[in-house]
């Protein structure tokens, strides 16, 4: 008998908000924690975003809260964790927003990725990794080295073109991290983890793994399709050569 | 030493879900019991922002959400104060179909239907004890009766509710 109310706690128990859920209301929370700061009270025209449908909520969210005790608060937080949505989605943006060059946006997306790694780890080590965090890092993760590999590009063109006005000495010099390096550095205190993890933490850790791994392939994979491609495009250059 | 803000999201981490259970299962319906648990949330925080010491987090948070749901009810019906406050418990009770709000599995459908047929007045104390595992004291306060009142809801209840999942003694399972 007492095992049926056990299990009957534990179904009821299953219904909960979405971590989406609950970070978009924390969102809420926190700007109504700077409205209503501990030191003083603020009049404040951002009373609207109290109210569920307003379409400029999430802008005046991120005003209020960025520079705020709660975003400080936040840059500690784990996914599953109230504060993690002001840490993805207001620190994060803004301070993607102050990287003005390729090759800053491209560092910016390197040390998201790093920030999503370090949770994994922390997550792993308190046993805390979940489904649902598991799928955010897998999507966090692609989207990251996608984005890194765009603004590496971009950066690239920009090198092409300042080339053709600026003489080579006097281009920047400055080389940025190299996102594979720092993909290599985790493999080692992931594989800590693993060893010490149960066995639910071990296989979300591999699922990690795994994903990482198909992040460092990629590069080989555009370049056979590259190579594909160039074996044609030098063998037409060496004849214009021999033309001229 | 943890700020106010890390506290708070500490609290709402762990007593969100409950709340929103609660709620839940008092409205029926998820896009208010979301607006409720936000308001109990803002409640919370003026209380801290006014200096008051906040003993008994837990008991605190489901006081003010079950006011909030006797609001809700007012606003809704236009009851008189005195009909909200004893009668809403009984009448505005959700109905079992609206337990596809509820995503659970087929042990926490049964206790919930059964506890939809215990006695009006014992139904939010065997939820609270039963779901939440509030203690009595917790549950006096937050329904706002004497320790006494809320022990003897509980046991009744809780008899009741046993009664109902297991009508063989010996807890044969069909």
């Amino acid at each position: 008998m007492e095992h049926d109310f056990k299990k009957a706690v534990t179904d009821i128990r299953e219904t909960k908000l979405s971590h989406k859920e609950k970070g978009k209301l924390f969102a809420k929370l926190s700007a109504y924690q700077e409205m209503h700061p501990i030191a003083a009270p603020a009049a404040s025209p951002f009373a609207f975003i109290f109210s569920l449908k307003s379409a400029y909520t999430f802008a005046a969210i991120i005003l209020l809260v960025a520079t705020g005790a709660v975003a400080q608060a936040a840059e500690g937080a784990l996914p599953g964790e109230a504060l993690y949505a002001v840490k993805v989605k207001v620190n994060e943006p803004i301070r993607g927003a102050l990287s003005f060059t390729a090759s800053a946006k491209a560092e910016w997306e390197i040390e998201k990725l790093e920030r999503r790694l370090e949770e994994v780890e922390r997550l792993a080590v308190e046993g805390k990794f979940d489904n649902e965090a598991l799928a955010e890092m897998e999507k966090s993760i692609d989207k990251h080295v996608e984005d890194h590999d765009s603004w590496k590009e971009k950066e690239e063109k920009d090198r092409e073109n300042a080339k053709a006005i600026v003489p080579a000495p006097l281009l920047p010099q400055k080389r940025t991290a190299d996102i594979d390096e720092k993909i290599q550095e985790h493999k080692p205190i992931l594989e800590d983890i693993k060893s010490k993890g149960n066995d639910d933490q071990k296989e979300k850790i591999e699922r990690i793994e795994k994903k990482l791994e198909e992040k460092a392939n990629r590069k080989e994979k555009n370049e056979e399709k590259r190579e594909d491609g160039s074996s044609e495009k030098s063998s037409k250059k060496l004849d214009h050569k021999k033309g001229s | 030493m943890e700020s106010p803000s890390q506290e708070f999201a500490r609290t709402y981490d762990a007593f969100v879900d409950p709340l929103f259970r609660f709620c839940a299962w008092r409205v029926s319906d998820r896009e208010t019991a979301v607006d409720l648990v936000q308001e109990t949330f803002m409640r919370y925080w003026d209380m801290i922002v006014s200096g008051k010491k906040v003993e008994g987090k837990k008991a605190l948070l489901f006081t003010i959400a079950r006011r909030l749901v006797i609001d809700h009810y007012r606003k809704k019906k236009t009851l008189s104060l005195d009909d909200a406050l004893e009668d809403t418990e009984s009448k505005d009770l959700p109905d079992p179909s609206s337990f596809d709000l509820f995503e659970t599995g087929a042990e926490g459908r049964r206790a919930l239907e059964a506890i939809q047929k215990l006695k009006p007045s014992s139904r939010q104390a065997v939820y609270l004890r039963f779901v939440e595992d509030l203690s009595p004291r917790e549950i006096a306060q937050v329904l706002d009766i004497s320790s006494n009142a809320a022990s003897v809801r509980i046991d009744r209840g809780l008899k009741e509710l046993k009664d109902l999942l297991d009508p063989h003694s010996h807890g044969t399972r069909f």
